[in-house]
């Protein structure tokens, strides 16, 4: 039978809307994801407006500017959902159900980025109706930037950092075929991640050297650098913080073929 | 043709032996002990288009491995495999699309949703086109009876019937092979048949050939033309599935009813109790060894065989009624009206024919308990591996 590009869009697609469909199966899980968004939203409205009562501008932010870099920031971190691919990965390679991923005629991993799209999609129209919330009910002058060429740099850079994201988690995920255990990795991921984006200790604290040596690592363009270029910061970023993502992903898609054709081979699947 | 061909398909483990207790497990950090372990051992198999054959081994005997290897999902150790002209570990989208794996307790369906709506993403997966898939679904969806239950959320489902809805999603590319690993494993009697009939009958109309492994014997016996039995690894068996249960259904047991008392209920000592054998123009009857009541009988030995209806003795209306040892095997039960025995499988039908001059108003014969037949199986499987 000859694959053409059509149906293996049409194939992915179904993946993505089995997976939308399966997020709204459930009304009250709905029902509370909306409060839930709406209650941040408020939340946020009310601690930033005490601190911008003393001051008029904080690390270099108006109030306005501050609500629009939160809106942002927490719009693609909520995004960011790939962290369950590597777990639900590693319980059914250990539970025999991975299989299922392997005996039908498409790619694990292409599967996997197609339920992510699905996840995403759901969460997507809250965010998105968050968004509307603040920006309307709140009458909040959402700055954004103008600037056509960054505007598309960021866009590129939230679905690459997406994808980079699901593929680093299916990466991790895919390690159970050989080391059975990956509660190291996740771990080390984890802190890596939030020692990049500042979590941990604040980026001002490290050397500059050290921090320009962080943002080669691609976290960094995961959420923070897109939110700063919406709103209009950080624009000389942009272009370069695109190629650093683009490379990771190319050079993760390289690990993950050479890790999956090798370890693939390993499985045994012993009792399962 | 043959669309399955292994030749000394091997497929060897290698598992870490960890020592008892905690310095065992401190010492495992350096230096770890491994054993290697042949779960498929020289496996030669074929299998044609359209065959409908059973896997029967003990747990561990390594039927999923070869089923695992057959669907690509392990690579073999060594030897040489082929199925419908692929390499099955390459696992090849072209290879993919012509078989299906239906495991009873590896599920594909989305339990939020609807069989509908896995069933839609089957087609998209599998590129069908969408009168193709119509006419697939309608086919299955009659052939199944679960009509009403396609827009029904799957966890709401039975156990049978999310079976169904298995089979169907499987079955919807019209594979030509299907690889079944428990189909009705915790089914009830009236689901299990219900799945077998649908089975044999997408085997019989669809030509699809079927490799069903199973603990049920009922399964393979019912569905099952051709048996291959796998014993730590190796083939014991390939063969016909009759000739397999006829070579170990060794027994018959035998359930006579009387309308008369014909035993006498009480007040008779054990072996007073026993009937006598056949009638005095009767020749023995029973080849093979024989326990009576705890004690062998050879061909031709009949303690109190030749003795005739008449020299029996007498109940109290003028019944004739049996007394002393029974020439038919092992005594399973007896009543006044019924004797329940089991005879070695040759030597039933004279135990029949020696039984019917005292007049039974029923009598049915049953094969050895399927789980007995199993366990010779296994038995010599182990027997032949010594």
């Amino acid at each position: 039978m000859k694959t053409n590009l059509l149906s293996v869009y049409r194939k992915y697609r179904e993946v993505a809307y089995l997976h939308l469909k399966a997020q709204i199966a459930w009304r009250a899980d709905v029902i509370f994801n909306m409060l839930f968004t709406i209650s941040k939203i408020l939340f946020a409205y009310l601690l930033w407006g005490m601190v911008f009562r003393q001051k008029s501008l904080v690390a270099g932010f108006t109030f306005h500017g501050m609500l629009s870099y939160y809106i942002l920031s927490s719009f693609l971190s909520q995004l960011e959902m790939s962290n369950g691919i590597s777990g639900e990965i590693c319980a059914r390679i250990r539970n025999g159900t991975f299989t299922n991923y392997m005996l039908l005629p498409l790619s694990a991993q292409g599967y996997f980025i197609a339920m992510e799209v699905g996840v995403v999609l759901f969460y997507l129209s809250f965010d998105f109706l968050a968004a509307v919330v603040w920006i309307f009910l709140f009458r909040i002058r959402f700055v954004f930037t103008s600037d056509p060429l960054i505007m598309a740099c960021a866009s590129g850079m939230v679905l690459l950092g997406l994808l980079f994201m699901v593929q680093l988690n299916f990466y991790l995920g895919i390690l159970t075929l050989k080391y059975e255990n990956i509660d190291t990795f996740l771990m080390i991921k984890s802190n890596l991640a939030a020692l990049v984006t500042g979590t941990i200790v604040p980026l001002a604290l490290f050397p500059e050297t050290v921090v320009n040596l962080m943002r080669l690592l691609p976290f960094y363009y995961v959420t923070y650098l897109p939110s700063m270029l919406f709103t209009g910061r950080c624009q000389e970023e942009a272009l370069p913080g695109l190629l650093v993502l683009a490379g990771w992903c190319l050079c993760l898609q390289l690990v993950i073929a050479f890790t999956w054709k090798s370890y693939r081979k390993k499985y045994d699947g012993v009792g399962i | 043709m043959n669309i399955i061909e292994t030749n000394k398909l091997t497929k060897t483990y290698r598992r870490f032996i960890k020592p008892e207790g905690l310095s065992g497990s401190i010492k495992s950090l350096w230096k770890r002990e491994y054993e290697e372990k042949s779960a498929v051992r020289d496996f030669d198999f074929t299998l044609k288009e359209g065959e409908f054959i059973g896997l029967i081994g003990p747990n561990g005997a390594g039927k999923t491995t070869l089923t695992k290897m057959l669907t690509g999902i392990i690579a073999p150790t060594s030897g040489n495999i082929s199925v419908l002209d692929f390499y099955p570990n390459d696992l090849k989208n072209e290879f993919k699309r012509q078989y299906a794996v239906v495991m009873g307790q590896k599920s594909q369906l989305f339990f939020e949703l609807t069989a509908n709506d896995t069933l839609r993403l089957f087609k998209e997966i599998y590129e069908l086109d969408e009168r193709q898939f119509q006419e697939t679904k309608a086919y299955f969806t009659e052939l199944f009876g679960v009509g009403e239950l396609m827009d029904v959320q799957v966890r709401t489902l039975s156990l049978g019937e999310r079976m169904k809805m298995e089979l169907m999603v499987a079955l919807l590319h019209n594979p030509r092979i299907l690889f079944l690993d428990e189909p009705t494993i915790g089914l009830d009697a009236i689901a299990s048949n219900q799945i077998r009939k649908f089975l044999k009958q997408v085997n019989r109309e669809k030509g699809t050939s079927i490799i069903l492994t199973s603990h049920y014997m009922e399964d393979i016996a019912a569905l099952c033309d051709r048996s291959v039995v796998i014993h730590h690894g190796c083939k014991v068996y390939d063969g016909r599935t009759d000739e397999l249960f006829a070579r170990y259904q060794k027994n018959k047991k035998i359930t006579v009813t009387f309308s008369r008392e014909i035993f006498p209920a009480e007040g008779l000592s054990p072996e007073e109790q026993l009937p006598v054998g056949s009638p005095p123009e009767r020749q023995p009857i029973f080849g093979g060894q024989l326990h009576l009541g705890g004690q062998s009988i050879s061909r031709g030995q009949f303690p109190l065989g030749g003795q005739s209806l008449s020299g029996g003795q007498l109940s109290p209306g003028g019944q004739p009624r049996f007394a002393g040892q029974l020439p038919f095997g092992e005594v399973l039960e007896r009543t006044p009206h019924k004797l329940v025995f089991l005879v070695p499988r040759e030597s039933a039908s004279a135990a029949l024919a020696a039984i019917m001059p005292w007049n039974p108003t029923d009598i049915s014969v049953e094969e050895d308990e399927i789980g007995t037949v199993v366990e010779r199986i296994y038995q010599e499987g182990a027997e032949y591996e010594d």
